[in-house]
């Protein structure tokens, strides 16, 4: 075919794509919602909800995951336009990043170092992990179908991005049964879950974003 | 009149308005300049082959059209996706030719004009594509059917034959990403 062919062949073609924004978010967030609600009706939500929510240590686990749910998405979205540079998001996640190594931090300079371990490990380590990752991946996997609508020159990252997104709205919802009030134990383990979507994001969306 | 700073932007915020001719125009304006890029970064390989990427290069901002907010320079989205597609088929290209640049040395002047000729990749993808959608295909590049007659010809409502079209082309483009 000649390429004055496909040009008219193009033009002939008056049917417009569909738009990412807002479907890609829609398509993320239902199936959190759906998977994170019927995970919490059957494990229950933490008898002291609300004073953990208001607590100054313990409302870290939603005040964090909140901010990054929010700048994964918003950077996904971002990236699905080709020219778009949205360093301002990324350093939104390096500054949540900082603050949860940082409340990490503090937690550990403040018991003695034998009590480290036991502290990190605490007893819901399992169940934590694979509800994050699992509610996770069911945000990742919706998202990433509509995301396929965009024109992203990163795919990784995209995928990456859309992963931290859907991972941290995973943990909004898991925080909330979660009855740890240990920062070295939520800041290693919805950070490692959260980094596992992000990552599995990664290698699905260099398969599946390219243009 | 490409070096009008708007033009192209001008071009495509017609197209997006209904505009055929205008998107035409965009699109032809756009052929010579992404020309230019290739040859520039693979001066080393077959005119034809350039080709071919260009035309890659078409169909992808042709699928993504979508993607450029109105309110936005144009150029950038342009390049942006250029760049990336360009890149993309010369490294899948490469591993089938690899062929040194110095061994054309001598021959490289001669292949200034990279006129269009019969381009192989697009029709080597439009014989995988299922029957319905290569006739649809062919008879618009071939024919110059119009969308209005495109119905009527393959017993269609002029709705569904404007979306058999559109998906005919994404599924060209998928065929394209998955080659090589």
């Amino acid at each position: 075919m000649q390429t004055d062919d496909l040009i008219a062949l193009l033009a002939t073609d008056t049917r417009p794509g569909r738009a990412v924004w807002p479907g890609a978010l829609f398509a993320a967030l239902c199936p959190i919602l759906v998977t994170g609600s019927v995970f919490l009706m059957v494990l229950g939500v933490r008898p002291d909800l609300t004073s953990a929510i208001t607590s100054p240590v313990t409302v870290w686990k939603w005040l964090l995951p909140f901010v990054l749910a929010l700048s994964g998405m918003s950077l996904a979205l971002a990236l699905s336009r080709p020219e778009s540079r949205p360093r301002k998001t990324w350093v939104v996640i390096a500054v949540v990043a900082t603050l949860a190594a940082g409340l990490f931090a503090t937690s550990a300079l403040m018991q003695p170092s034998a009590q480290w371990i036991a502290a990190i490990e605490g007893k819901t380590l399992v169940l934590c992990v694979t509800s994050i990752t699992g509610i996770g991946l069911s945000g990742l996997l919706g998202g990433l179908v509509i995301l396929r609508r965009g024109a992203t020159t990163r795919p990784g990252l995209s995928g990456f991005a859309l992963g931290l997104g859907s991972g941290a709205a995973a943990t909004l919802l898991y925080a909330m049964h979660c009855g740890s009030n240990e920062p070295m134990f939520f800041v290693t383990w919805y950070g490692s879950s959260i980094l596992a979507v992000g990552l599995i994001g990664a290698i699905s969306g260099r398969k599946v974003l390219r243009m | 009149m490409s070096e009008n700073r708007d033009y192209w932007g001008d071009l495509l915020r017609a197209a997006n308005r209904g505009d055929a001719a205008a998107y035409a125009r965009f699109l032809a304006a756009l052929a010579p300049v992404l020309r230019g890029i290739v040859r520039a970064r693979a001066g080393g390989i077959d005119s034809g082959l350039r080709e071919d990427v260009v035309q890659e290069v078409l169909l992808t901002i042709h699928l993504k059209r979508h993607t450029w907010a109105e309110d936005r320079p144009v150029r950038p989205w342009v390049y942006a996706i250029a760049r990336f597609k360009i890149i993309d088929a010369l490294r899948r290209n490469g591993r089938d030719t690899t062929l040194p640049v110095d061994d054309f040395a001598d021959i490289l002047p001669a292949e200034a004009d990279a006129d269009p000729f019969q381009q192989r990749d697009t029709d080597r993808m439009l014989d995988q594509l299922d029957d319905r959608s290569r006739n649809i295909l062919c008879a618009v590049a071939y024919e110059g059917v119009k969308l209005a007659d495109l119905g009527r010809r393959f017993g269609l409502s002029q709705g569904t034959a404007r979306v058999a079209l559109h998906r005919a082309l994404g599924k060209l483009a998928a065929l394209r990403r998955k080659d090589q």
